[in-house]
This record gives structure tokens, sequence and C-alpha cells, in this order.
């Protein structure tokens, strides 16, 4: 079983890597990083995979979704720092801005009803109130099974 | 969780679509939320959180209502 010190540094790796390139690392990048083989390195991802930490696109080794980050193309974008990030779905837009310490960011999405194009705003440090909603449909408790990583 | 452009579009989908329930927050909340959510999540010592945890969040955040119900079974 790996080290769970070894995999809460993959952990952080991943993250601080989806922070600077807004892109997840491949398991080539976390091999060289910690020095491991693709092997090993494989085994760190489906461990934080089945523990939640992450979420890999299923039966490969390539990270579809590090809460509030996204590795594909989405809806909910983020633009901060002159980079652009992807989020999951609306909470982890405004998720991305605040994991990412930042006190200014544009979220650019769309209306689920009318497919209108949203332009949200945080702007010092406060999120601008313009009418828009966030809606949850799901009661929380059924999110997961294990809620500890969400 | 989506977005819709005001809580009038959001009535009329459910109307549409028949999903009926959920909730919703305006963008104050949302921000309050995701920063109590995911302030440390870059951090190195994050490892998660207790259900103890959530339901704090949560409750700093009034969430009162049956949605937001953490089952501890």
């Amino acid at each position: 079983m790996m080290d769970d010190t070894l995999l809460w540094d993959v952990r952080a790796y991943i993250y601080g890597y989806f922070a600077t390139t807004t892109r997840a690392p491949d398991v080539d990048d976390i091999a060289r990083r910690f020095d491991l083989s693709q092997e090993s390195a494989s085994e760190a991802l489906h461990a934080l995979h089945d523990k939640h930490a992450l979420f890999l696109e299923p039966n490969t080794t390539r990270i579809r979704i590090a809460n509030p980050f996204s590795a594909i193309p989405t809806q909910y974008q983020v633009e901060a720092s002159g980079k652009t990030y992807q989020a999951n779905c609306a909470w982890d837009s405004f998720g991305v801005v605040a994991a990412l310490g930042l006190d200014d960011a544009i979220v650019r999405s769309v209306c689920t009803g009318s497919g209108e194009p949203l332009r949200l705003n945080v702007a010092n440090g406060e999120a601008i109130d313009n009418g828009t909603v966030a809606h949850f449909l799901v009661p929380f408790r059924h999110w997961y099974d294990d809620l500890v990583f969400t | 969780m989506r977005f819709f452009r005001s809580e009038e579009a959001l009535r009329q989908w459910q109307a549409a679509s028949s999903n009926t329930g959920g909730e919703a927050l305006n963008l104050m909340q949302l921000w309050e939320l995701s920063k109590r959510w995911y302030h440390n999540r870059l951090s190195r010592s994050y490892h998660g959180r207790t259900l103890a945890e959530i339901e704090g969040i949560f409750s700093a955040m009034n969430f009162t209502s049956d949605f937001w119900y953490v089952s501890r079974t």
C-alpha cells in the first residue's frame, strides 16, 4: 500500500499544477516530480481516486476532476490572473476563485434555462450580485457515499 | 449545480422540466460558501473534512433545511 505521506504530496502537487497551468498533470509529470515509476505514479492516482480526492477518466490515469478544477472544457470558466480555468459546475466556478485565494475574477457561464451568456464578477473580495442564482438540485446527502472529499 | 440568470428563470425552468425542489443561492451566498469550502483546497495539509466539519460549514451558512442534512449513517 502506498505511503499516505506520498499520496498527500502528490495531491498537493496536482492542485498546485492546476493553479499554475490551469491544466491537470499527467502520470509522466507525477512520475518525474516524485522520481517514481509509471506504475507507482499510476498507483498513486488510483489511490487518490479511491479516496475521492480526485476523479480519473474511467479506466485511465487521466485526471478528469480535482474539485473545483476541471481538466476538460466546461460551461463554467474562470478568468483570473491572466489565465482561464475550467470549473465543474456553478459552485466550483466560485470555488476556483476561492481556492486560488483571489479577490478579483470573472466567471463566464450560461443560464441553464435560456442559454443566455452570463458574466459574473468577484471584485475586491466580494461577489457582485446581478440577480443570478445557483441551483443545487440533489440534496447534499446523496452526492457521495463518502462526503469527505466533496 | 447550475446558474440561472434570475430566480424567475429558475422557476420557469423548473415548471418546464418538472425538476422541482432543490435549493437556490444568490451569488453572495455562493461566494461565502465557496470560500468556506475551498479556501484551503490547495494546502498540503488538506486531507478532506469530517461530517462534523461539513455540518459546521452549513450551520455557519445558516443552511437549516433538510436539503443540507448530512447523514451520519
